[in-house]
């Protein structure tokens, strides 16, 4: 056996591959991508399946943190820092604070305030809870409504049967008919178990992420993670049309017409127009497809109903937190 | 909004990543291919018994160590590969790069201390890794052996 004169010179490409680095990573990465989304979408699809046979009674749990009447979010959305019980009779309350000191006054109007909107809120409940023996919603199931201090014109359904309006809301409708419209649908979502859906999708979503990221990159799990929120915690176009037409027909079980149902979404058309490209990537029906909806459903109707129907007007309380929000807004 | 800047942050960071790292590999192999060459004549071997003609030579223990820092776009390559499975050639050249080095470091000492030949080298890898196994870690390579030094007459 000979030493070596001189080291050898070994072959490149035996231990590190010659290969370039951008080759493997875009195979990788559009491999990992597309199998990704496959996985995501068949788990959607199952989520949208199986989601609905989960009990309602859970999803009332899942959204009772000290009770329904103590969520959190209405000690976000009011400013409460007085036991509402404190204060039973306004009108009391309102007098006494005239010859009171201002800090007083200011009491007593969060106080009346606050009776005016528990009011607007029971009146909502009692609304909905005749629009749900209208709807055939099953009986397991019971709607929270909550008014929210929001101007902006809204209205949404969550886990639970949770449902928010918005004052702004209130101001935007004339009749109780539309206010109904808007409400019996945030219902279809709840009796179709829209809320539900939407989040079995997102968890199962963010289940995803976390095990493909499995902690490592941080920053690419905070990516994923928001936009899949974004997208997926909302509802679907078709889960919009499903809810309009539900709420159509409970409005005609209702009321024995549609008149007044188009009302909001016509004010919204004039006010903001329809938002043309937007719509396609937008989760509701575009507005004004949803107005030629309700028309097209009331022409449909009116060959059994030749006269144009009365509206219902609001109720009382409602009419009242109305006009308290046009108070607030113009001075 | 928040998750667009967070996506800008990780794509650049993806992209110095690819970018720097890319320009350090081929900059640090050249190095490794003149430094082999001029090195090429003191012999590394791992035999453990020195030959009957080193019975009269010193001998001195020397090494080379190194440390060579992961890129981001490294650690993504390999965290995609790791959902898949195969060699994480990503890896694989940081290795070769840093085992390469450790022995040119060795054999440059051998050469400070008079030796030709290096016998019984042996190697070890760690890893220095930066946050408790999160984000961005380097390897440690070091290789020793025992140089044998003719003695002056």
């Amino acid at each position: 056996m000979t030493r070596l004169a001189q080291n050898p010179r070994i072959p490149e490409g035996i231990n590190a591959s010659e290969e370039h680095p951008l080759k493997e990573f875009a195979l990788l990465f559009v491999g990992v991508a597309l199998s990704l989304v496959l996985l995501v979408v068949i788990l959607s699809v199952m989520a949208q399946q199986l989601a609905p046979y989960i009990p309602f009674r859970w999803e009332q749990q899942l959204t009772q943190f000290n009770g329904p009447t103590d969520a959190p979010w209405e000690d976000l959305s009011t400013d409460r820092d007085e036991p509402v019980a404190e204060s039973a009779d306004g009108t009391a309350t309102a007098d006494r604070a005239v010859e009171s000191t201002t800090a007083d006054a200011k009491h007593a109007a969060q106080a009346a305030e606050q009776i005016l909107k528990q009011q607007a809120q029971e009146s909502l409940q009692a609304l909905v809870a005749s629009l749900a023996v209208s709807m055939a919603i099953p009986s397991e199931m019971s709607f929270q409504l909550h008014l929210l201090d929001d101007p902006a014109p809204n209205a949404f359904a969550t886990l639970g049967g949770h449902i928010f309006v918005t004052q702004g809301l209130l101001a935007a409708v004339s009749s109780e008919n539309a206010l109904a419209m808007v409400l019996a649908h945030e219902m279809a979502h709840v009796k179709f178990r829209h809320p539900i859906q939407a989040m079995s999708r997102g968890a199962l979503l963010q289940l995803i992420i976390t095990m493909v990221s499995g902690g490592q990159g941080v920053a690419l799990n905070g990516v994923l993670g928001q936009t899949g929120l974004l997208t997926l915690l909302s509802f679907n176009r078709d889960m919009e049309r499903e809810s309009d037409a539900a709420a159509m027909a409970g409005l005609a079980q209702h009321y024995g017409h549609l008149a007044g149902a188009d009302e909001f979404f016509s004010e919204v058309l004039a006010r903001h127009g329809d938002a043309g490209w937007r719509a396609a990537f937008e989760t509701h029906p575009g507005t004004q497809e949803r107005v030629d909806a309700i028309a097209a459903r009331m022409k449909l109707m009116r060959t059994n109903t030749e006269t144009s129907q009365p509206l219902t007007p609001l109720a009382e309380s409602l009419l009242a937190i109305k006009a308290q929000g046009e108070q607030d807004a113009s001075p | 909004m928040e998750a667009l800047i967070q996506l800008g942050i990780f794509t650049f960071l993806l992209f110095a990543g690819f970018v720097f790292g890319r320009r350090a590999e081929k900059k640090h192999y050249r190095s490794i291919f003149e430094r082999e060459d001029r090195f090429r004549h003191i012999v590394v071997t791992n035999e453990k018994v020195p030959s009957p003609e080193f019975i009269q030579h010193d001998f001195t223990m020397v090494a080379g160590n190194v440390v060579i820092s992961v890129d981001y776009f490294k650690v993504v390559s390999a965290g995609l590969r790791s959902l898949v499975g195969g060699r994480i050639s990503a890896y694989e050249s940081l290795l070769d790069r840093a085992r390469r080095e450790a022995v040119l470091r060795m054999q440059e000492q051998a050469q400070a201390a008079g030796a030709q030949t290096v016998i019984n080298t042996k190697f070890e890898t760690s890893r220095v890794s930066g946050n408790a196994g999160q984000g961005i870690g380097s390897m440690e390579v070091l290789a020793y052996g025992t140089a044998l030094i003719p003695r002056r007459a």
